[in-house]
């Protein structure tokens, strides 16, 4: 079986990935864009390569502290008059989505890695609602019919040519345009698809988001964006929902603070265009100050905390993962990810992706061709904000990997090499 | 001084003929004898990366045990290698793995870029007027911080220069970085785990780090890094060489004083 697995993978990463032109180039365009931008945001603002030390000490304690930092969490929220369920795994996330959703909505989604890992919107529109990622790149990752290959960028592998078709075909359809967009004209292709969404935001049932920190003494969620689709998803429709991993959790709101402006400066925007913090439903007390829930924001907030394997993660060793900002240092720096995007991976991706595909998406027999994909060459962790260890987690996965037989053929024979050699000399 | 070579050094059949030829070169004409080494011996660590933690005490035993029957067979002082694995895990210098595990060989191991530069003085080099895009090995460089040891021999060589082989666009001058934290891996690890994607692999990083330094040659302190290069070459169908460490030195040693 995981001589199939790792032929499939093999197959995958090579064909759609090492051999395709357009990975390369996109990808070589985006690295040094990235880079660059980097340099610039941590030449300006210095501080907050100390401040990244901080936040290492931050998540070390909130992923010793997790379960009290939950209860804690959802304590906060509830106060706030909005609605926290725990969900151990997957399924248990999707059926409250069902129970909260159900069926024939309009719904507006902003990027979510967490919604990624569980499927959600293509559970939703199985439960036949209408979902749209309002993400740019994720809406053209949802155009495409593929999945996000970066998790900052879902389409950085999509050269801008090819962008330009898929959206005029769509949108022609849509009749949002005439003429076929110029795959020059970058401008015009960010304008159709805000047309387009634009509608989508005011109309929608219900807004759905990930968060990047999540304080568990306010229950105050820290959201990070550029394009102003997040905003408008959490506050334009009726209903927000938003699904936040448990390792998201942090003490304080000054904690939360560190967190997402360590991620900010190293996913390269020296300064985002916004920052979204949501604590509640709306509210005013505008009229005799009596405390009324749903005023120009939503009327009603619930959030999920996924477990989904994250508790399991820190039982086992692999505490470093859950630290993980998910600021894409980590891939723009590795050279195997350079040449293959997210064909590097399962569903997550990169190195740090395996550990978690291993325990939070497709488990540890497809996870296992991805950690031998890595090479450990100690980039990333050098590069990463958190120096988290990324090649020693690869180093573990494999060796847990080999206990459950899930090694591949090319290193079961090179073992087996060993082995002979050792009885030689006994 | 006897020396054997570590067997990827040495043997055409289990290493890379060009460095085994460069390694057994320079050993001569620094006047040592050379004993070579057939054996699968690598480095009990580099098998517990690959996922065989398992088998990392009997293999250090194993490497122990033969080291043992060669040293007192062919009387060794030294062992010597290119490739940073072994290195690292055995030299009692720099605290290798399996020393602080326990173990320990009959004599003393040396990188060729530390044996060289230890002995420096007495290193007589030829001209050599090019200039070589300097790639540390990722082990070597990255995790050892031996670094600065194999420039202060190619600064020796006589007409060479020498760039290093980073991405301007990656220095913040606060965070402190050096060129090998810095340095991209050519994926020579992926010989082992996923051949078909070592070549891939190491062409974009000649691409996308070499070629715009416009340099003929880049030279590699690690072994398998120079196998990767070799196959990126080869692969992208570049005009621009690849060597191995020892190659460089053996191109320039003339002997010793």
């Amino acid at each position: 079986m995981i001589d199939d697995v790792v032929q499939e993978y093999t197959k995958r990463i090579i064909e759609y990935g090492a051999k395709s032109e357009k990975v390369r180039i996109a990808l070589s365009r985006a690295i040094k864009a990235f880079e660059n931008n980097r340099r610039n945001a941590l030449g300006m603002f210095p501080q907050s390569i100390d401040t990244a030390k901080e936040v290492r000490k931050i998540k070390e304690y909130s992923i010793e502290h997790m379960d009290k930092l939950i209860k804690k969490a959802c304590e906060s929220i509830e106060r706030n008059h909005g609605h926290c369920y725990y969900a151990k795994t997957k399924e248990e996330a999707l059926q409250i989505f069902k129970e909260l959703v159900g069926t024939g909505k309009l719904i507006v989604k902003s990027k979510s890695l967490t919604s990624e890992e569980i499927h959600l919107r293509e559970f939703l529109e199985e439960l036949g609602n209408e979902v749209y990622e309002t993400d740019l790149g994720e809406f053209i990752v949802q155009l495409m019919g593929t999945r996000p290959t970066h998790i900052l960028a879902p389409a950085i592998n999509v050269p801008r040519e090819d962008v330009a078709k898929l959206l005029s075909k769509f949108m022609k359809e849509q009749g949002i345009i005439e003429e076929d967009l110029d795959e020059r004209d970058i401008e015009a292709m960010v304008a159709v698809v805000r047309k387009f969404l634009r509608d989508k935001f005011f109309k929608a049932d219900i807004g759905i988001n990930g968060a990047n920190a999540l304080a568990a003494d306010t229950g105050t969620m820290f959201i990070i964006e550029n394009e102003g689709n997040a905003r408008l998803s959490i506050g334009a429709p009726p209903v927000q929902i938003a699904i936040v991993g448990v390792e998201k959790i942090v003490p304080t709101i000054e904690d939360a603070f560190k967190v997402t402006e360590v991620t900010w400066r190293y996913a390269n925007y020296t300064v985002p265009a916004y920052v979204n913090l949501v604590s509640g439903p709306s509210k005013t007390g505008d009229i005799e100050k009596v405390i009324t829930y749903g005023a120009h924001g939503p009327k009603e907030l619930h959030v999920i905390l996924l477990d989904n394997g994250r508790t399991r993660m820190h039982e086992e060793g692999y505490n470093e993962a859950l630290y993980c900002l998910r600021c894409g240092t980590c891939l723009y720096e590795c050279p195997v990810y350079a040449v293959t995007a997210g064909f590097f991976g399962q569903q997550y991706m990169g190195g740090i992706g395996a550990i978690w595909d291993a325990f939070t998406t497709v488990g540890l027999e497809k996870a296992s061709p991805v950690a031998y994909t890595c090479v450990r060459c100690g980039k990333c962790k050098v590069m990463c904000p958190l120096n988290i260890d990324i090649p020693d987690m690869i180093a573990k996965l494999r060796n847990d990997a080999r206990k459950q037989g899930y090694i591949p053929k090319v290193v079961r024979d090179f073992a087996a090499e060993v082995e002979e050699f050792i009885k030689e000399q006994k | 001084m006897r020396i054997m070579l570590h067997g990827w050094d040495t043997s055409h059949r289990m290493g890379v003929p060009e460095i085994c030829d460069s390694m057994t070169s320079i050993v001569k004409k620094m006047g040592h004898e050379y004993v070579p080494n057939e054996s699968k011996v690598i480095c009990a660590e580099a098998i517990g990366f690959l996922g065989y933690d398992n088998l990392t005490d009997d293999f250090a035993k194993a490497t122990v045990k033969e080291m043992e029957e060669k040293v007192s067979k062919y009387d060794i002082d030294l062992i010597l290698t290119a490739y940073a694995a072994p290195y690292a895990a055995w030299s009692k210098e720099r605290e290798g793995f399996l020393v602080k595990r326990g173990y320990e060989l009959p004599v003393p191991i040396e990188h060729i870029a530390t044996f060289l530069y230890k002995n420096l003085d007495k290193l007589k080099f030829k001209e050599l007027d090019m200039t070589v895009l300097m790639h540390d090995g990722c082990t070597l460089g990255r995790k050892m911080r031996v670094a600065d040891e194999p420039r202060k021999v190619l600064e020796k060589i006589p007409k060479l220069k020498y760039v290093n082989f980073d991405h301007p666009e990656l220095y913040v001058k606060e965070r402190d970085l050096k060129p090998w934290d810095i340095s991209a891996c050519p994926g020579g690890w992926l010989d082992f785990t996923l051949p078909e994607l070592m070549p891939y692999v190491a062409s974009n990083v000649i691409r996308e780090y070499a070629l715009p330094r416009e340099v003929d040659t880049i030279v590699t302190t690690c072994g398998n890094g120079y196998h990767a290069f070799k196959a990126g070459v080869k692969h992208g169908g570049f005009d621009i060489k690849a060597m191995a460490y020892p190659m460089l030195i053996d191109m320039a040693l003339e002997g010793v004083q």
